[in-house]
Order: structure tokens, then sequence, then C-alpha cells
């Protein structure tokens, strides 16, 4: 995938992203990742529903559960795999968390262009998305926007 | 109310807000816990010239506006409340780039707390501004305030 593989997409278009696996250590990852940029200043999770079995059960889920944010990033990077710089410069990423995602799970990233809007100067690109697990059951779905200038005027 | 926990916010509660500067830190530790390679957030050599921060960290700037405003319950620092919340929406518009050197003002409130099926949910409304006035960020979040059901409300 390349920067500027928008210009190929068009309503009905299907958008991939790279497939990974739930893992403690991603858990730890996004926890260390979010803290220390909230902090300015390295710091480490600790224990909580995303990082310790015993504390999420006492919260009353099954075991410890992702971060949503995790998967909305990946399906972030496959929006920046597709749309380069132009999804960080004019978009939108609407996504809800609908189903919990536990280690082990295989979470999938996936978008279909459900509208492109033309206008002179630009496009906007509405994608519908989804995060889905290894049976094909979409835990986090939403929907984003990317507004696009037109080549002629890029 | 405000300077409480989390979970003493209440609809209409306006946050005090905060401004910093954002650091090369606080851009590559979330783009890293999240594997987001792209080098926009790790350095200035991409199409844009200067070393991007994720959108998505904005959940970032959430967690220092709860930090600032809930101060019995600063998770940053690793203080906790009665409950672990559950983050459910993430709804994040760019209207431009947060870029590493700027100074950033993040604003927000409590635009709703209601029930729905049994349980409570917090409804943020988060700006991004840059020091110079220009709105960078437009976020909203929706939080469930504890993962255990409330039977006596469905």
């Amino acid at each position: 995938m390349g920067a500027s593989d928008w210009q190929s997409l068009d309503k009905g278009s299907e958008l991939h992203g790279q497939t990974r696996v739930m893992t403690a250590e991603r858990l730890r990852w996004y926890g260390d990742g979010l803290l220390t940029s909230s902090a300015g200043a390295p710091t480490e999770v600790g224990i909580n529903i995303h990082t310790d079995d015993a504390y999420a059960q006492a919260e009353g889920l099954p075991a410890a559960i992702a971060d949503g944010m995790l998967g909305a990033n990946w399906l972030a990077e496959m929006l920046l795999d597709y749309f380069g710089e132009y999804y960080l410069t004019t978009s939108r990423l609407r996504v809800k968390f609908i189903k919990p995602v536990f280690v082990g799970q295989q979470m999938s990233p996936r978008g279909v262009v459900s509208e492109v809007i033309r206008e002179e100067e630009r496009s906007i690109f509405q994608i519908e998305l989804s995060l889905t697990d290894e049976e094909g059951t979409p835990r986090t779905v939403g929907e984003a926007s990317v507004t696009v200038p037109n080549p002629a005027t890029a | 109310m405000l300077d409480g926990y989390i979970s003493d916010l209440e609809k209409g509660d306006v946050f005090r807000p905060t401004e910093f500067e954002v650091t090369s830190l606080m851009a590559t530790q979330y783009a890293h816990g999240v594997e987001q390679t792209h080098e926009f957030f790790h350095s200035a050599n991409n199409s844009l010239s200067r070393q991007v921060r994720p959108i998505t960290a904005v959940h970032a700037d959430k967690m220092k506006l709860l930090d600032a405003n809930c101060l019995k319950e600063q998770r940053i620092t690793g203080g906790r409340g009665p409950d672990w919340r559950i983050h459910f929406e993430h709804d994040a518009e760019s209207i431009e780039p947060v870029f590493v050197g700027d100074t950033i003002r993040v604003s927000g409130r409590i635009a709703d707390r209601y029930w729905k099926r049994g349980r409570e949910y917090l409804l943020y409304e988060i700006e991004v501004h840059h020091a110079d006035g220009r709105l960078l960020i437009r976020y909203r979040d929706r939080t469930l305030l504890r993962y255990r059901k409330n039977e006596e409300t469905e």
C-alpha cells in the first residue's frame, strides 16, 4: 500500500489493514504509550482491567480486555496507509467498541468506501469501518471521512 | 462536580483547560504503543516536513484534562476511582494536524450523563486549540462509568 492509494478508491472499494493478534504485551505497550503521552515523561501502566485478569474479574469482566483505542489505532493506521498525509490533515474517525476484545483474539481492520463526494477542488471519501475477529464478528465498528484535494489542485 | 472522582462528573460540568507543549516523546511513545511506524510520528522527514502527533492521541489529552479536574482520581500518576471505566466511543475530527513543538490548549465539558440498558454513560465534548487560537481537533468521547449493569435501571 502506498500513500497515494486513495486515487484508486471509489464507491465500493475495500480497504484492508494489517491483521494482528491481541497479546498481553500489546496491551502493556498501549498502556505505557498512553500514560507516557499523557504525562510527558516515561510512565508504566499498572494493574487495571487491561493488564490483569483478577482486576478485570473484580470489575465483572470475564478476563482482561483490550483498550478499545488499540483497535481504533489499527483502523487509523489503515487510513494513513491509504490516504497518507490527508488522513492527518482533514479527517474524522468515529468508532464504537461494541464487543470486548480478549488476549489471543485475531483482529483485522477493514473498510468499505460508502460514498465519494466529488467537489470542484476536493473529494471527500466516506468509509465504513470494522475491526473483526477471526470468525468475522465485528468487535469495533464505525466510519471515517477523509478529504483530499483533487489531483489538479493537489 | 469537578475536583472529585470521574464518577462525580455531572452533565454541564466545564473543565478547567490545560495547556502544554507537545513534545517528541508524547508523539513517539503514543505511536510506539500502537505500533504506528509511519515516519510522520517519528521525525520531520515526511511530506508535511514536521513531526506529527497521532490524531488518536487526543485520548491522552482527555486523560490530562481529567487529571487536572478530577483530583481524587489522577490516573496518570496511578490514582483510581471506585470503578474502572470502559471506553465505548471515540469520535475525533482533525481540522489541522497537531505538530511536535506546538503549544496546545485542551478544553471540554460533560455534554451528557445518562443511563442506557442498565449502564451509565458520560459523554465528553473536548476541543484542542493551538495556542494561537486555531481549532485543531474536535473530539467526542463516550464512556461507561462501570462495566457492571445496574439491573434496577434496565
